[in-house]
């Protein structure tokens, strides 16, 4: 698995290579991996690339926490009585398609410049999938378990504990690999747009500023290291997750 | 003694602007150990009557009294085997599965905190419904044969004093079902629940039980036969293809 893990990475890197030395496209815009490699050594190095990263993902687990609480409230909510779920399935629907960054404008006017802002659009990304695939875990749960719970007279705490929950959590669990994705979206786009505030940048600031000043092997670094990050985070976190959970379960809400 | 006594019971569904009666004024009584098939074609009630027998289904006149209580809700003394062969969690292994009616807040750590007793119980069961080996396998990676297993192994070991079966064999190939009505047979015997069987397979019914509840489809009450075969039951011999007719006469004259 490990092998089958840097396949991609490395087809990637020697087709860049190749395409570099055909000369296509000018070195000053399409550098080569060397370079890339050498600048992004400097810029770990110097703990730029590193502290920008941390910066992102400390503004990603900001915005987790609240958004995991909030969606598994409205989930719970709109399980429990129609009249919220109206509420949260209409607002759901309306929120959900639009891009964070649209809100960035009324985010600025309603609550003033901030690191908040970042926070706030990226929770907005993820509040929204964890919400649905929350509420939908929830809702799936077989009749059959349930039932086998009121047969062995499990109380409210009981039936949630040890039926309700593990059984959505394939389903919790799709949520959050989605919120992840979204997340970085978010992040990353609103560092380009809004900059950075005060003195600390996250990676999308990194990325953004490297082509300000013509750094082009850094910017691609950058990126680089982005998806490097969604890959180990891939093999190594989420999928052995799934080994443990959804796959053993028996797959039938496997997700990629 | 009878424990499980049905009293003037009526239950009937919404259709269209009228109503669907499935049970009229039923009285029935089990005695302890008893072993009733309830029998009769696709959707005459068969499962709404083991549902209300097992508290999962209020009557709507009459009542269901077990050892002389009314019964509102389902009891784990009286455990359900669904004919969906996935009924088990799955997400526990099968001796958790098996474990979880009577220890689900222990799951995890229940091996050491079981008492001898219900160790040896547990050890028993699993031995005796041939799942010693698979004790650490999920579901998702058994047969339905060995599900319907689990299922059976998981109701024995709540010790209950009922058993109520809704087609448990129904989607199993032929050698797994005939191989699991005998391990049923087997365990009964010395378990001695009652035993609340549904089915719509008359030689199966023939086979296992030794009374038969009857249905047909147009909603009068089920009629209660005894099954006067000698076991073991051979579905091969003169007696038994005999009796079989009669039964399938008796459902054609309703």
């Amino acid at each position: 698995m490990k092998i089958r893990f840097l396949l991609w990475p490395a087809a990637f890197i020697l087709f860049w290579q190749l395409l570099y030395l055909l000369e296509i496209f000018p070195p000053l815009v399409f550098p080569s991996i060397w370079e890339i490699l050498r600048q992004t050594g400097a810029d770990l190095a110097s703990g730029e690339l590193i502290k920008g990263t941390l910066y992102s993902l400390l503004v990603i687990f900001a915005a987790f926490i609240p958004s995991l609480i909030g969606g598994f409230l409205m989930a719970f909510l709109s399980v429990k009585f129609s009249f919220s779920e109206r509420i949260t399935e209409t607002a759901a629907a309306l929120a959900h398609p639009l891009p964070g960054i649209a809100l960035l404008p009324i985010l600025i006017l309603w609550t003033g410049l901030g690191i908040h802002i970042i926070v706030l659009i990226v929770i907005h990304s993820v509040l929204w999938p964890f919400y649905i695939n929350i509420r939908s875990g929830f809702k799936d749960v077989p009749r059959l378990w349930l039932d086998f719970g009121k047969n062995n007279s499990l109380n409210g705490r009981e039936e949630f504990l040890y039926i309700l929950l593990p059984a959505a959590f394939p389903s919790i669990f799709a949520g959050v690999k989605i919120g992840w994705a979204r997340a970085w979206r978010a992040v990353i786009s609103a560092e380009m747009i809004f900059g950075t505030i005060g003195s600390a940048g996250g990676l999308g600031w990194f990325i953004y500023n490297k082509r300000i000043f013509m750094d082009t092997p850094g910017m691609y670094g950058g990126v680089f290291f982005l998806m490097l990050i969604g890959l180990v985070v891939e093999t190594f976190l989420f999928r052995k997750i799934e080994k443990r959970t959804a796959i053993r379960w028996g797959g039938t809400h496997v997700s990629s | 003694m009878s424990h499980l006594k049905v009293e003037n019971l009526s239950f009937s569904y919404p259709v269209g602007d009228g109503r669907h009666i499935v049970l009229e004024k039923l009285d029935l009584s089990a005695d302890k150990g008893d072993f009733i098939s309830i029998l009769g074609p696709s959707g005459c009630g068969k499962s709404t009557l083991l549902r209300l027998l097992s508290g999962f289904l209020r009557p709507e006149e009459g009542q269901v009294t077990l050892n002389g209580s009314i019964l509102s809700s389902p009891f784990p003394e009286g455990q359900m085997i669904f004919q969906d062969t996935n009924q088990l969690l799955p997400w526990l292994s099968v001796e958790n599965n098996i474990l979880f009616p009577r220890f689900r807040s222990l799951l995890g750590s229940a091996e050491k905190k079981l008492s001898e007793n219900d160790r040896l119980l547990l050890e028993t069961i699993m031995d005796k419904t041939g799942l010693l080996s698979f004790r650490h396998h999920f579901s998702a990676q058994l047969s339905g044969g060995l599900k319907q297993r689990v299922s059976l192994a998981r109701a024995i070991f709540a010790q209950p004093q009922i058993l109520f079966l809704d087609e448990p064999f129904v989607s199993l190939d032929a050698p797994s079902r005939y191989e699991l009505q005998n391990l049923l047979l087997n365990l009964w015997k010395k378990g001695g629940w009652t035993v609340f069987f549904v089915t719509h397979d008359i030689s199966e019914a023939l086979i296992l039980s030794d009374k038969m509840l009857l249905f047909t489809g147009d909603g009068k009450g089920p009629l209660l036969i005894t099954n006067f075969l000698e076991s073991p039951r051979d579905p091969h011999s003169e007696q038994f293809r005999k009796e079989k007719l009669r039964l399938y006469s008796l459902i054609d004259s309703l």
